[in-house]
């Protein structure tokens, strides 16, 4: 039974991933990727890795679906035709070696991977001095926090990138508004949105607090935030807040300084990202919550752009 | 025939039932056909999880559903964001 599920499941991502990239409508391929999103999730489920699913709907079908969408909103707007020019023979033939070859050298690495390879035994046996027992947000937060601290500050970048992109005289203004444009169905997204951003925080925080010891955690939880965030300013329930506004900025930055922070303090201790025995818990809720908040907050920037002037709204 | 075969044969029709969401996801005709269709297949997914979770006796796929709950609502309401509607009005009801 579970063989015949895995096979279709198989064959269905393979078939919405080359619909994603064959279709000629960009709307339909946009489609296609969400759906490709979502059953990639789901393709994680069946594997047991509940964590990644989470991320996987989450960020790949939840926020990347909601910013291609947006996406061919504004270049619509500007009178594109989103068409894409007809490339030459060489540069097709070219692209399709390079992504075969690049396919090839992934499977071969994961191939490599031998399955005794016990890595899961051996993060088991570090888990218990840590006080929590999801051994994802250990090897995030504890074994190889370096990386995640990393990853929060790439993520801030990102968004420094988006809003360097702001024309000469919005800097420093607000991200252009998501609200509805017309009138009709306008209270239906209102109400929406106020009833969502509530559950959404609740739902964070409870990712976070749950992705100690079962899947979830900081990122899952800060794109649920995000997404709450975006159905709130799209009924018009939130507007966004100004680049340089105080309270923004202190949410911007919060996670990624806490990290070092508590990281920094390690070095008191011994070393860099040191947690000391007995608090290790303790800090690593308190880093995960507060980046969670800065996660949630910078995709939702992320995805509303870069300040523009106040006489070009939408 | 045990519980769990019964949660994954409930899985398989689901999935089943999400393929055909497919066929509206490449025809259209119409713009809200392809988005329809994408949330279709997420709520579809919704339960294909849930049932999942039933069958591996595996409470955080519920999580995993709810997370997909809450963010699939999210790109239809980013569609139907400034866009002018192209179908027919309701028509207007006497109160």
């Amino acid at each position: 039974m579970t063989l015949a599920f895995d096979m279709i499941l198989c064959l269905m991502i393979v078939g919405t991933a080359a619909a994603a990239l064959l279709m000629r409508n960009a709307l339909a391929a946009i489609v296609f990727f969400i759906v490709l999103g979502n059953l990639l999730g789901l393709a994680w489920l069946a594997m047991d890795a509940v964590n990644v699913a989470m991320a996987e709907i989450a960020i790949g079908a939840g926020v990347t679906g909601v910013l291609l969408i947006l996406t061919r909103q504004r270049l619509m707007a500007l009178g594109d035709d989103l068409v894409s020019a007809e490339m030459p023979g060489w540069l097709r033939t070219g692209a399709l070696v390079a992504c075969a070859g690049f396919a090839a050298l992934i499977g071969s690495a994961v191939l490599s991977v031998a399955p005794a390879d016990d890595l899961g035994g051996s993060i088991a046996a570090l888990m218990p001095g840590l006080g929590i027992e999801n051994p994802v947000t250990g090897v995030l937060l504890a074994f190889r926090a370096y990386d995640t601290l990393l990853e929060a500050f790439v993520l801030l970048g990102a968004l420094v990138a988006v809003w360097s992109l702001a024309p000469r005289g919005a800097w420093p203004q607000r991200p252009a508004a998501l609200a509805l444009a017309e009138n009709g169905g306008h209270g239906v997204a209102a109400a929406f949105g106020r009833l969502l951003l509530p559950l959404a925080l609740v739902m964070a925080a409870y990712l976070v607090w749950a992705g100690s010891d079962l899947p979830g955690g900081a990122f899952q939880a800060g794109t649920v935030l995000a997404g709450g965030l975006i159905i709130a300013a799209i009924g018009g329930a939130v507007s966004w807040p100004r680049a340089d506004d105080r309270y923004l900025r202190v949410a911007l930055v919060l996670g990624p300084a806490v990290f070092l922070i508590i990281g920094l303090a390690g070095i008191a201790q011994g070393r860099f990202l040191f947690y000391p025995p007995g608090f290790e818990k303790a800090l690593i809720v308190a880093i995960e919550y507060s980046l969670a908040l800065s996660i949630g907050v910078t995709l939702a920037l992320q995805v509303a752009g870069p300040p523009v002037a106040p006489d070009h709204e939408g | 025939m045990d519980t769990t075969d019964h949660f994954m044969l409930a899985a398989i029709a689901l999935l089943l039932a999400l393929a055909l969401a497919l066929f509206r996801a490449w025809h259209g005709p119409r713009a809200i056909d392809h988005v329809m269709a994408a949330q279709l297949v997420a709520t579809s997914g919704v339960g294909v999880a849930l049932t999942l979770g039933a069958a591996r006796d595996d409470a955080s796929m519920l999580d995993a559903a709810l997370v997909a709950t809450v963010l699939a609502s999210v790109a239809i309401l980013a569609f139907v964001r400034e866009r002018r509607s192209t179908g027919r009005k309701p028509r207007e009801t006497q109160p």
